[in-house]
């Protein structure tokens, strides 16, 4: 059984010396304090182990070198900077395009530049292919040439034709005065065109002879 | 950026803004306190080491938590308890000599006004002298773990009942009775290891009492 030297269980004087009595309780070992040296040397011994125990654990920790915490800290910048970067948004992988676009980056300017002479080009080169002297195309048509001593063959677009559903008939037909025949040869031989009116409609029919025709008649 | 000399409410501020540098110099301020409490509770460098990286890592992830009610070290310390209490229940098959709550005070060995501590002059000067330093490291090494760990809580964290009693999982009057038996199980080591004999002892605490038969104070008392 322990014996207390003092009236005060020393279980309440150690409560008492970390202030964790209430205030009622606190009063009443104040009191007895006063006169009662044995647990006024009781508080001190424990103020001593106290300081005893902070110190001898300081003393501990001073034997640690400074290059075993510097050790400690690398390792936390490390796995902070590991926290960090997971805790940053995915990146998504670039993608095909981005990366070809990245590798020619560097040459876009100069590409640019040719590309854009080509173009000028072939719109020159273009023009020039367009001009009479050229033309010998089988047939040729351009905006309506309304000169009268011109032979005129209007291009049949009769509907009823126009409603065999072959490739050439997705072709917006051209109206009757947007476009006319305005040459046809045939290889040198003479030829006239007439129409025949049948069931299905209106037939543009070309006939073409044997005879020679001169130079100045193969066009009609 | 902020100075490594700034308080700790600045640089916990700082690091908040991702202040690489205000948090190392938080590190460095505490790093040795944290240490302290670690070996006291784990009695190996390793682990206290393990220890206070694990705690400063946690303290950085949490900081955004930290409403600032307590003090820096007091939410610190917390960290660093739970983190103890973790490691010793997790190798509680390493823990060393274990002595039950009873054991050592069946009053026979003095009680507390028993503590040589006081009888050996100047506090200060005491604390300097190596074989007290020992003698108290020893104490610790043969306390069991969970009287070492209110000893640490207590005396070098200042901990409340209240928070000892969160960080145990028990009730306040468990651990104050557990802190009493604990500092009298330390006494009684404190005097096997330094070789005093109680009634020598009472001796010298008498003559420590001025004239009136008051011990002279000498601690600043709560």
């Amino acid at each position: 059984m322990t014996r207390f030297s003092s009236p005060i269980p020393e279980e309440k004087l150690s409560a008492y010396f970390d202030g964790e009595l209430e205030p009622a309780e606190r009063q009443e070992v104040e009191q007895w304090l006063t006169r009662d040296a044995a647990s006024h040397a009781t508080l001190t011994e424990l103020g001593m182990m106290r300081q005893a125990i902070d110190a001898s654990l300081a003393a501990e920790a001073a034997k640690v070198p400074q290059a075993r915490f510097e050790q400690i800290w690398d390792e936390i910048d490390r796995t902070l900077d590991r926290e960090t970067a997971a805790h940053m948004p995915t990146v998504a992988a670039p993608s095909l395009w981005a990366r070809m676009f990245g590798v020619l980056r560097p040459a876009w300017v100069p590409v640019a530049a040719v590309g854009g002479v080509a173009a000028v080009l072939i719109v020159v080169v273009s023009s020039g292919a367009v001009t009479p002297a050229n033309t010998d195309a089988v047939v040729a048509s351009k905006p309506a040439l309304t000169t009268p001593s011109a032979p005129v063959a209007l291009v049949d677009t009769n509907p009823a034709l126009a409603v065999a559903p072959d490739p050439e008939s997705s072709f917006p037909a051209p109206d009757m005065h947007e476009a006319e025949i305005e040459r046809i040869e045939f290889g040198g031989k003479n030829g006239r065109i007439g129409t025949i009116e049948g069931k299905r409609g209106t037939t543009t029919v070309i006939w073409v002879s044997d005879e020679d025709v001169g130079p100045g008649q193969r066009s009609l | 950026m902020v100075s490594p000399e700034a308080d700790d409410q600045a640089l916990v501020a700082a690091c908040r803004t991702g202040d690489r540098q205000a948090f190392k110099s938080l590190m460095q301020r505490y790093q040795r306190k944290v240490y302290s409490v670690a070996y006291g509770f784990l009695r190996n460098q390793e682990d206290a080491l393990d220890v206070v990286q694990e705690s400063f890592i946690k303290v950085h992830r949490y900081l955004a938590n930290f409403e600032g009610n307590s003090s820096f070290y007091t939410w610190l310390y917390r960290i660093v308890t739970n983190l103890c209490i973790d490691h010793i229940r997790k190798n509680k098959r390493h823990r060393e000599l274990e002595f039950d709550d009873g054991l050592r005070h069946d009053g026979e060995d003095g009680g507390m006004s028993a503590l040589p501590l006081s009888s050996l002059g100047d506090p200060a000067q005491v604390l300097q002298r190596r074989e007290i330093l020992d003698a108290v490291q020893d104490g610790l090494q043969y306390l069991s773990e969970k009287h070492r760990a209110v000893i640490i809580m207590r005396e070098l964290q200042g901990l409340s009942y209240e928070e000892m009693a969160q960080a145990m999982k028990c009730s306040k009057g468990t651990i104050m009775s557990r802190l009493f038996h604990a500092r009298r199980n330390m006494q009684k080591l404190l005097v096997e290891r330094l070789g005093y004999v109680p009634s020598t002892l009472a001796d010298a605490t008498n003559e420590d009492r001025d004239a009136n038969g008051v011990a002279t104070p000498q601690v600043v008392l709560p």
